[in-house]
């Protein structure tokens, strides 16, 4: 072997030992070390939460681990079924993707929350995402909503106010398109944005006062073919053939689409609010943005907004540290951490306290909580993740023209039963 | 044909065209990632005042620097061992008389063709059971597994193309299979040794699901998994993003500039029968 | 650039007959020459690794392919061959796997062309050509993920090849390259030739070592007469570089994740969904893990049949050169 490289291997080595010295817990039940996992979009709250965390319990050392959806399901899962999963780690609301807590509780994975003090505080409508079978499994930290993201400057370029109607809606596109850019951009290669336009629009269309179509769906009494979902997607391509959408949606990824609305090329995106913080990272400094709703019809009152527990945290039911899990989970829940973690992700406690001073860009989704005009994510009240992604294979189908709306109802409805 | 002709500069104009198509998304990803935030130009145009700020700022925000000597930890173990066992494997498949070498080999060819997710869940388990989760000695155990078919395959297909009389006439100076081996065939294998090296430490450097899945939940993480992180935390901000992706490919891309002369040797020795 | 394997530095002992085995054994011949007594313990390390690593996992997972099991929980019961039953039915199953094979076809086709193309260009005398060989190759060595992430940046609308289409005049050519169902499979395949040419050109450039310089200098630039000299002389000498370009680029074809994943993640709707991303989720997303092992034995099962089929193609080739 030649001398360079055999420098290259001494420097290596002496760097594995001094890596394999910093690692003597390693994963065993060191009650200093706690472990946390977490989607890689909530990194900066979970960060600053874990770094008061440490602060406050000077013992105890928190290692996190962060990875975008797709991997980050596929590692938790792993690491589940292998009993060797982290502590504490977020977990999905309701039910409906492969990491919700209705997959994972019955599995017996989560350990049982009901016993903690802040059980007390959380909103009935919280509780019917957040507990299986009356059991809390998770705690809700934060409380976010899908609706039109907007560029301020942008929007006054147009010469409109933010829309309340539907007409208001299309009138917004038709001006932004005279100006020379587009009202919404509008990321639909990647699969997740497919769905949030139509979310926005069944939330009034199919769940507006006194709706009971997911217990008549549950109960087979109502199906998606016969209801205001086919309403919604085809409001969904009047958008696209009136050119309310940048160009090409199926083949723009999200980045792109939260670039163009941070550069002010497009006026807004229909998004998670959560999103907003990538969004202004796109921005020059100093750049406003606001919220609305999206309506979906001519009549202001009726426009509800999907709003949901975003970011929840679940214990592991064979922690390796189940004492120092509990720690975490009761300091998160502490108004004030909720608040600075809630704040640093865009979006409100799911936990509401008073104490909370939302950003006023975004204090629609707080009157509309308040008021009670916010209807659940739709697919945290599905049985199984393949409705959801029959939706959205679906929409990306119905935008390249491959399908019809009541295709993909029909499939969705097929996966619904296919429990 | 020794001259330099009209022919050969059109060839050269031809092949020239063809280095700048390979180049452009090179391109692209550099000139990206030396742009400030609030350059909107077009990203085909030249960056005209280049900063290294996004480096700075994405060395920092990602955490490369203990992730880049785990990375090269794991690469350089990894690629030792499998360079020592398939070199070893090789001997008697290439050399061995018999039926069995062939089907020896066969079982290795298996390896080539299988699925990684068929045997990733009950890998995790053994993974758990022999306690080396968290620790990179996981990820140096599983590459030196999962490379030795490719390995051993390009090793013995090198092996049977070189005449054995070297090894004959060491046996029949007294040396053993052992001696033999250490001072006669290692010594052969030199040249696609390197090739061995390099592909293997390409692939291990670059492999993204496997660290994660393995060092998830320890303090220490590999380059693609540091980058991935920090990409899907800034994902809107191309010019961090890619200042980042550039910072984890940098070490690859050195390692093969420095041996780029070997590579092609090595192959060539490989493809000489 | 011609280079005999190193071995010419290794000094040449006095090849001398006779037994001066300690153990004579009844003497066979190889086509290498006498028998030499080279031990089966050699293996042992690499198959040790080999097993445990590989081999035993693989097929401990194989066996949850006759089980229902979801991914998650104790609850496992036997199914018998139920999941291949479906594996049949279904037709995303259907649909991927013509799709793994219609890319797997062009990934290996253009690979190996553009390959073959680039080696002969630089086996040259340009001036250039040491400088292009470590171009060529530089997306070799990049990340798979980095590189599909660039991509899908580039692909955009308004990324960066329209951008350039419209900067050269060619405003006419700009398009929807990962939106659109019929090209987005095409968009795809394109990343990993880009990115895997200079591979194939290194292994065909080591091909070519073995040919004498003057024939296939004059083949890379002449005309029709130096493809004949290509095609009669140069080619058949490149037959084992081809076997392994051929044999690797399959493989790779067929495995095929990252780039189809960080690309379009099977999209739009199913039009670049390939085994290996079905298989990615429904062990992972769907809840499926069992039925995901069915597909990834029926995916063992193609690239076996594939490569011994190819395997034997090229050693009657051979045969017949």
């Amino acid at each position: 072997m030649n001398r360079p490289l055999l420098g290259a291997l001494c420097a290596v080595m002496t760097g594995m030992a001094l890596t394999a010295c910093s690692n003597t817990s390693g994963m065993s039940g060191d009650g200093s070390v706690l472990r946390v996992a977490s989607n890689s979009s909530e990194k900066i709250s979970l960060d600053a939460a874990v770094a008061a965390f440490e602060k406050a319990n000077p013992g105890i050392d928190v290692q996190t681990t962060y990875a975008d959806t797709d991997p980050y399901l596929s590692t938790l899962r792993t690491q589940l079924s292998a009993g060797t999963g982290p502590d504490v780690f977020y977990a999905f609301p309701g039910n409906g993707n492969a990491g919700s807590i209705q997959v994972l509780a019955p599995a017996g994975y989560l350990a049982d929350l009901s016993s903690r003090s802040w059980t007390a505080n959380i909103p009935d409508s919280v509780k019917t995402v957040t507990q299986v079978d009356g059991k809390q499994y998770v705690l809700p930290v934060t409380f976010t909503g899908i609706g039109a993201v907007y560029n301020k400057k942008a929007l006054q370029e147009v010469g409109v106010s933010e829309p309340t109607t539907w007409s208001q809606v299309l009138d917004l596109c038709d001006k932004a398109k005279a100006e020379g850019g587009y009202a919404f951009a509008l990321g639909n290669q990647t699969p997740w944005v497919t769905q949030l336009i139509d979310y926005a629009l069944v939330a009034t269309l199919v769940h507006g006062e006194g709706s009971t179509f997911d217990a008549d769906l549950a109960a087979g009494r109502a199906t998606f073919a016969g209801s205001g979902w086919h309403k919604a997607m085809e409001q969904y391509l009047e958008m696209n053939e009136r050119g309310c959408f940048s160009k090409d949606p199926l083949g723009t990824p999200v980045e792109t689409a939260l670039k163009q609305v941070g550069q002010g090329e497009a006026v807004a995106a229909v998004q998670v609010l959560a999103t907003a913080g990538q969004i202004k990272d796109a921005a020059p400094e100093g750049t406003e943005f606001g919220m609305f709703p999206l309506p979906a019809t001519d009549d202001a009152q009726e426009t509800r907004m999907p709003g949901a527990v975003g970011a929840s945290y679940a214990a592991n039911a064979k922690a390796a540290n189940a004492e120092a899990a509990g720690k975490f989970l009761d300091f998160l829940a502490q108004p004030q951490n909720t608040n600075d973690y809630a704040a640093k992700s865009n979006s409100a406690p799911a936990i509401p306290n008073d104490a909370f001073a939302p950003d006023p860009a975004f204090k629609a989704l707080l009157e509309h909580q308040k008021a009670g005009r916010t209807v659940p994510f739709m697919d945290q009240l599905w049985p199984n993740p393949k409705v959801q992604q029959a939706h959205l294979s679906g929409v990306q189908d119905l935008f390249s023209g491959e399908s019809e709306p009541r295709d993909v109802l029909a499939e969705m409805d097929e996966a619904y039963k296919n429990d | 044909m020794k001259r330099y002709t009209a022919r050969t500069a059109l060839l050269e104009a031809v092949m020239i065209l063809a280095g700048l198509v390979f180049a452009f998304p090179i391109y692209i990803l550099v000139n990206l990632s030396v742009r400030g935030a609030d350059d909107a130009s077009s990203p085909v145009a030249p960056t005209l005042s280049p900063t290294l700020a996004n480096y700075a700022e994405a060395w920092r925000a990602a955490g490369l620097a203990s992730a880049l000597v785990n990375s090269m930890a794991v690469t350089v173990l990894s690629v030792v061992v499998i360079i020592i066992a398939s070199a070893m494997a090789a001997y008697p498949l290439a050399r061995a008389t018999g039926r069995w070498p062939r089907w020896a080999f066969l079982l290795f060819a298996i390896g080539l063709l299988l699925p990684a997710q068929l045997g990733m869940i009950p890998l995790y388990q053994s993974m758990r059971d022999l306690g080396l989760l968290g620790s990179v000695w996981s990820l140096v155990l599983f590459y030196c597994g999962l490379q030795i078919p490719f390995s051993v395959f390009l090793y013995t297909g090198f092996l049977r193309a070189v005449p054995a009389e070297y090894e004959d006439a060491a046996a029949v100076d007294g040396c053993g299979p052992v001696r033999a081996f250490f001072s006669v065939v290692l010594p052969l294998l030199r040249p696609v040794t390197g090739t061995v090296a390099v592909l293997n430490a390409i692939f291990i450097w670059n492999d993204f699901l496997t660290p994660l899945l393995y060092l998830s939940g320890s303090s220490q993480q590999t380059v693609p998994v540091a980058v991935f992180q920090f990409v899907g935390q800034y994902v809107a901000n191309w010019h961090l993003v890619f200042a980042g992706l550039v910072i984890s490919i940098i070490p690859i891309l050195v390692a093969y500039f420095l041996m780029q002369k070997r590579i092609i040797r090595g192959f060539a020795g490989g493809l000489k029968g | 650039m011609a280079h005999a394997p190193e071995a010419a530095a290794v000094t040449r002992p006095p090849v001398r007959p006779g037994p001066e085995r300690p153990f004579p054994r009844r003497r066979r011949t190889t086509r290498y020459g006498p028998l030499r007594s080279v031990s089966w313990w050699f293996l042992l390390p690499a198959l040790a690794l080999y097993l445990y690593v590989v081999l035993a996992p693989s097929l401990r997972g194989a066996g949850y392919a006759f089980t229902d099991w979801t991914g998650l929980g104790s609850q496992v019961s036997f199914t018998g061959l139920e999941n291949f039953r479906k594996v049949l039915d279904d037709p995303a199953a259907r649909d991927a796997l013509w799709q793994t094979l219609l890319i797997t076809v062009v990934i290996t086709v253009a690979q190996n062309a553009i390959g073959l193309l680039l080696a002969l260009g630089v086996d040259s005398r340009i001036r250039s050509r040491n400088l292009l060989r470590v171009l060529f190759f530089a997306p070799a060595v990049m990340t798979p993920v980095v590189t599909a992430y660039l991509w899908r940046y580039m692909y955009a609308p308004e990324g960066a090849f329209n951008t350039a289409l419209e900067t050269l005049g060619l405003g006419s050519l700009t398009q929807n390259w990962l939106g659109d169902p019929d090209l987005a499979l095409w968009s795809v395949a394109a990343v990993v030739i880009w990115q895997f040419s200079g591979y194939s050109m290194v292994i065909f450039l080591a091909g070519l070592q073995s040919v004498p310089r003057e024939l296939h200098e004059a083949a890379g630039v002449d005309g029709a007469g130096s493809f004949q000299r290509f095609w009669h002389i140069t080619r058949p000498l490149l037959a084992p570089a081809t076997t392994i370009n051929l044999m690797l680029s399959m493989i790779g074809g067929f495995k095929l994740f990252d780039q189809v994943y960080v690309t379009t993640g099977g999209g739009p709707g199913h039009a670049t969904e390939t085994l290996s991303t079905l298989i990615y989720k429904n062990a992972f997303q769907f809840d499926e893990y069992a039925y995901s092992t069915a597909l990834a034995v029926l995916l063992a099962i193609v690239v076996a049949a594939v490569s011994a089929g190819q395997y034997r193609g090229l050693q009657r080739q051979k045969g017949m050169s």
